[in-house]
């Protein structure tokens, strides 16, 4: 499903060029749930944005689906991360003035579902995660686990293939932690590709492989 | 979608709701001022349009030299239409119009001053489109002493009476009795955009049999007669204009005029063009109004300023909505279409809200519209216009999605440029570049409420000026008098001298003429080789002098020693000596006359007993223009009385009673002089209120808008400044800071404003008679009041920042 061939990343800074990433070379398949680890300030965050195309290496190639993604313009990368691919981050980025329900729903209009389908999609994701009875409250009405359930939920309400998740637990207490790790591999399970951010090696344990980043290299 | 961005944008201006009341209020009162504007021109471009034959009407015009230079008067005297009518078969129709201006009107018991008696040839109702409540327009103006009314008039004389064949009396100045006329036919109301207005509307013949002898004086002369004429349909005014000098040629003589030509002036156009003499209705200034807009536009400009503002720098709050949108597949346009249309919904509710404050504006603004174009004691104008619905408010609310669009399309550009990997890595800080352009929306800002302000006030510096200007004779406390009643003038002397008995009474006059009025006679001078030499005229009582206050320079006051005096006395300014030459009073002879073409025509053969002192016996002409003062009993237009200041209400009082036990047929009606000389500048008065409005609503809107920047600013901060704090930084160091990046650039903006406003106030004082110069000092308050201003709302929010708790901030975070 994904292909990086010798990526590269840096930035030019005045006249220092700090690379970030160095000559990454990954294949994931589909199915998989890949954790990546590594210290703070080792590219994973850059890393997991690349492959989410938020973010477009310096160098080399990126194939998704065996699509150059490193040779499309801005409206296809939108159109196939739209279509593909689900966030979820640390800080669970949930629009403040928007519902459960309207936050679940927002995904749904820029894909231009349909209204009846989409009621159907929000009601149903709604009971998949047990978040009913919260569905009219707003983010800052919820606990920190609950926000990042919504986030998931927000997440996979488009059928993603593949979820990114940067650091899903890092915000939270184990046992919250525990439940979204078991979500995701839940998740996994049912067919979605997964890749994971996380410093803890019981959450990395959910997964099928570990990729360690160090400065930018991956450690063999 | 739509129902989520909507969703999101009110709950966001929920949220903040000092930001979305600054900026929606700000707004509106933006659009309001431009929606006012905006609808006054509209209803000035309207004048006249409700006329069906306008587009063939026209006013005649005189084009006459004067002193070498050719002048276009709208007063035309009452011979010309019968001579149109007879040479050219191509004109139609005729009207003449005659206005008394001010006349005193009974009906009964009932009295009252009314500004709005016209007179007009019983072919008006045919030619203009007034129709008839009651009567038929072909024949209530047919007979001498016919008058026709309006609702409004009718309902103020007759109540619920029938007034149809009911009398109204008119006093007139300078007629020996009350002359009565009988109500023919009630008109519907008439439209408030027509030029032609009237309360009173009575037939032109009755002037033939009211002024007698003097009617033909006025036959070419200006008198206050206008002549329209209706052409046959679609016939081309020049080539009729092109006649009219061979037919000045041959039928008009020259007389006090040296009448060239005549100009036809389409109906539509009299109102902005009333050409050199007072025209016979409503008119209006072009420059004025077109200046009006601008002005409101410039508030307008501020408002969308101070929202694109706040807009750019607020839109650092929304830059995790962008990048989560971002994340979920929105492309840029979707963005920006999102934000775009949050700024016009806003700008859209701003427009709401402007329509209630335009209905709460609207009486201001007519007021002040009305005192700009009043003539003071002569003629009073309302000027009622309102917002014409709905053709108005569909243009406004194209306006303000303009607005909403304009004011939104830059903080909507900024953000959706957002990157969201950043956004999301947190790492988003304010752009840089739309810090330098809120810098600059800010300088913008001040830098036009400071031109406002200096504008204004030099404007009220200026009306100050002229209101407490040295007229060369003692202006307060003089009262004066308009006289209708002719018999008035027999019993003159008796009313004075019961006047005097009073102590509160310090002198009684009578004269032709308000002092520091607006007009003058002109007779020519004849002394010797010195001949037609052009004078203004005052008639006047012997002790004019006295009362008003001038001082002799040379030889006497006119003195009841002098038996002579009445007849052959006259007085002249020092103008009119050095222009006639003379050099000492007595000894010779001087011949009045009014027509240069007849010396033989002598008016009055006087001898030269005394000179005064220049006075401004015209406001804002020169004093040195020539002047003679001349008894003549039978001129009285006005009584002059001079009180002593101590107490005035009885005086007045006094003047009261003494004039009811004279049993004059005339209600007592007085008012100041000094009101009247306020009539002279209402004008720029009603500019200034204008100028000022403008320049308190951007202050408010910028130093509002300073106040929210400052907030959000400041508030972003409260980390750094409670992280000084524990450093040791005190709190006067911490406000000086935050304040000073806002006060530099309100100072930028001064120093942008300072040489603006000079060049502009400049260039406006140098247009106005009698003026002041650019002024220091009110450039260094505007300044110093500006800057005060916005250093107490911005180092307000600064003290609350600084004096936090450090702990608290820094926990917080
Ligand atoms: N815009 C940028 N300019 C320069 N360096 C950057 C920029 N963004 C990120 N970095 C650097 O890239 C490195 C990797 O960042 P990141 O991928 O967020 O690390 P991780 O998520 O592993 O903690 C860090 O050292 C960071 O400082
Ligand atoms: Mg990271």
């Amino acid at each position: 499903m994904i292909k990086l061939h010798n990526i590269e990343k840096f930035y030019n800074n005045k006249v220092i060029k700090t690379f970030v990433l160095r000559n990454i070379n990954l294949e994931i398949e589909e199915g998989e749930f890949v954790s990546i680890m590594g210290p703070s300030g080792a590219g994973k965050t850059t890393l997991l944005n690349i492959i989410g195309m938020l973010d477009s290496p310096s160098e080399g190639g990126y194939y998704f689906l065996d699509e150059p993604v490193h040779k499309m313009n801005e409206k296809k990368l939108s159109e196939l991360h739209k279509t593909y691919i689900g966030f979820v981050f640390q800080q669970y980025h949930l629009i403040d003035e928007l519902t459960v329900y309207e936050n679940l729903e927002t995904p749904l209009l820029y894909q231009k579902v349909k209204a009846d389908e989409r009621k159907g999609r929000i009601a149903e994701t709604l009971d998949k995660f047990n978040i009913v009875a919260k569905k009219d409250l707003f983010p800052n009405q919820l606990s920190g686990g609950q926000q990042q359930l919504v986030a998931i939920a927000r997440a996979i309400i488009t059928e993603p293939r593949l979820i990114l998740a940067d650091e899903p637990t890092g915000n939270l207490h184990s046992d919250q932690g525990k439940d979204i790790m078991e979500l995701l591999k839940k998740l996994n399970k049912e067919g979605t590709t997964i890749i994971q951010v996380t410093h803890s090696e019981t959450n990395a344990a959910y997964g099928n492989r570990i990729i360690k980043l160090k400065d930018g290299w991956i450690e063999k | 979608m739509l129902k989520n961005y909507l969703k999101v944008a009110f709950r966001n201006l929920y949220n903040q709701k000092l930001y979305s009341f600054i900026t929606i209020f700000g707004l509106a009162f933006g659009m309001a001022c431009f929606l006012t504007m905006f609808s006054y021109l509209q209803f000035e471009n309207s004048y006249d349009d409700f006329q069906k034959n306008g587009g063939d009407i026209y006013r005649v015009d005189k084009v006459y030299k004067f002193n070498g230079y050719l002048n276009r008067d709208s007063r035309t005297g009452t011979a010309l239409a019968s001579l149109l009518h007879e040479n050219f078969p191509q004109v139609k129709n005729e009207v003449r119009f005659a206005n008394l201006f001010l006349t005193m009107i009974s009906s009964g018991e009932d009295a009252y001053v009314e500004k709005q008696f016209l007179f007009a040839d019983s072919s008006f109702f045919s030619m203009f489109s007034f129709p008839l409540k009651i009567g038929n327009p072909n024949t209530v103006l047919a007979n001498p002493f016919s008058v026709v009314l309006t609702p409004k008039t009718a309902l103020k004389y007759f109540g619920n009476k029938n007034p149809i064949g009911q009398k109204v009396h008119l006093q007139m100045r300078g007629l020996p009795k009350k002359i009565g006329f009988t109500v023919t036919g009630i008109t519907n109301d008439i439209p408030s955009n027509s030029t032609i207005k009237f309360d009173f509307l009575a037939s032109f013949n009755s002037l033939n049999q009211i002024l007698g002898k003097n009617f033909n004086n006025t036959k070419w002369g200006d008198g206050l007669f206008w002549t329209y004429i209706q052409l046959q349909n679609n016939y081309n005014p020049k080539s009729l204009e092109v006649l009219f000098p061979s037919l000045v040629k041959q039928y008009v003589p020259k007389g006090e005029f040296d009448i060239q030509t005549y100009q036809l002036i389409p109906l539509k156009d009299t109102y902005y063009n009333k050409g050199d003499g007072l025209p016979v209705g409503d008119w209006g200034l072009k420059p004025f109004s077109y200046l009006l807009l601008l002005m409101s536009l410039l508030v307008l400009i501020i408002a969308c300023i101070n929202y694109t503002n706040l807009l750019t720098a607020h839109s650092v709050t929304r830059s995790k909505e962008i990048g989560v949108r971002k994340v979920q597949g929105a492309n840029r346009f979707q963005l920006i279409i999102q934000f775009v249309g949050e700024s016009v919904l806003v700008s859209l509710i701003a427009f709401l809200i402007s329509i209630v404050l335009v209905e709460l504006l609207l009486p201001f603004f007519r007021s002040i519209l009305s005192q700009a174009f009043s003539l003071g004691m002569l003629a009073s104008r309302e000027i009622d216009f309102n917002l014409t619905y709905p053709s108005m408010l569909g243009y406004m609310f194209l306006i303000s999605i303009a607005v909403g669009i304009l004011s939104g399309f830059y903080p909507a550009l900024v953000l959706s440029r957002y990157n969201p990997s950043k956004v999301i890595k947190g790492e988003l800080r304010a752009g840089k570049s739309s810090a330098w352009f809120r810098k600059i929306l800010v300088v913008t800002q001040f830098a036009v409420s400071v031109i406002f302000i200096i504008c204004s006030l030099h404007m009220l510096l200026q009306i100050n000026y002229w209101r407490n200007s040295n007229l060369g004779f003692k202006k307060d406390n003089l009262i004066c008098i308009p006289v209708y009643d002719n018999s008035l003038k027999e019993k003159y002397e008796i009313f004075k001298n019961k006047l005097l008995q009073n102590s509160g009474i310090a002198g009684v006059t009578e004269s032709n003429q308000i002092p520091a009025g607006s007009d003058a006679n002109i007779l020519y001078i004849k002394a010797g080789n010195v001949k037609d030499i052009p004078v203004y005229t005052y008639y006047v009582d012997k002790d004019f002098i006295k009362t008003i206050g001038l001082k002799i320079v040379k030889g006497r006051d006119f003195s009841d020693d002098y038996s002579a005096d009445t007849k052959s006395g006259i007085i002249v300014n020092q103008g009119a000596m050095k222009l006639c030459g003379f050099n000492n009073v007595g000894g010779q002879e001087i011949q009045l006359y009014a027509n240069p073409n007849n010396r033989k025509d002598v008016r009055y053969t006087c001898n030269l007993i005394g000179e005064v002192k220049d006075f401004s016996y015209r406001f804002f002409k020169s004093q040195d223009d020539p002047l003679i003062l001349k008894i003549e009993p039978r001129a009285m237009m006005y009584i002059l009385i001079r009180i002593n200041n101590q107490s005035p209400t009885a005086a007045i009082e006094y003047i009261r009673t003494s004039w009811k036990d004279m049993q004059f047929d005339q209600s007592f009606n007085y008012s100041y002089l000094t009101d009247n000389l306020e009539s002279s500048f209402s004008f720029y008065d009603a500019l200034d209120s204008f100028i000022r409005f403008a320049s308190m609503v951007t202050i408010i809107i910028a130093v509002l808008g300073l106040f929210a920047l400052a907030s959000f600013v400041i508030d972003r901060k409260t980390k750094e400044i409670g992280i000084r704090k524990v450093m040791g930084a005190s709190v006067k160091d911490i406000i000086l800071k935050l304040t000073l990046s806002f006060i530099i650039l309100v100072v930028i903006a001064e120093i942008i404003a300072v040489p603006v406003s000079y060049e502009l106030i400049s260039y406006i004082l140098q247009g106005l008679p009698n003026h002041i110069t650019f002024n220091i000092w009110i450039i260094l308050s505007a300044v110093l009041f500006v800057t005060a201003l916005a250093f107490s709302v911005v180092g307000l929010k600064a003290f609350k920042a600084a004096a936090a708790n450090p702990v608290k901030s820094l926990r917080y975070e």
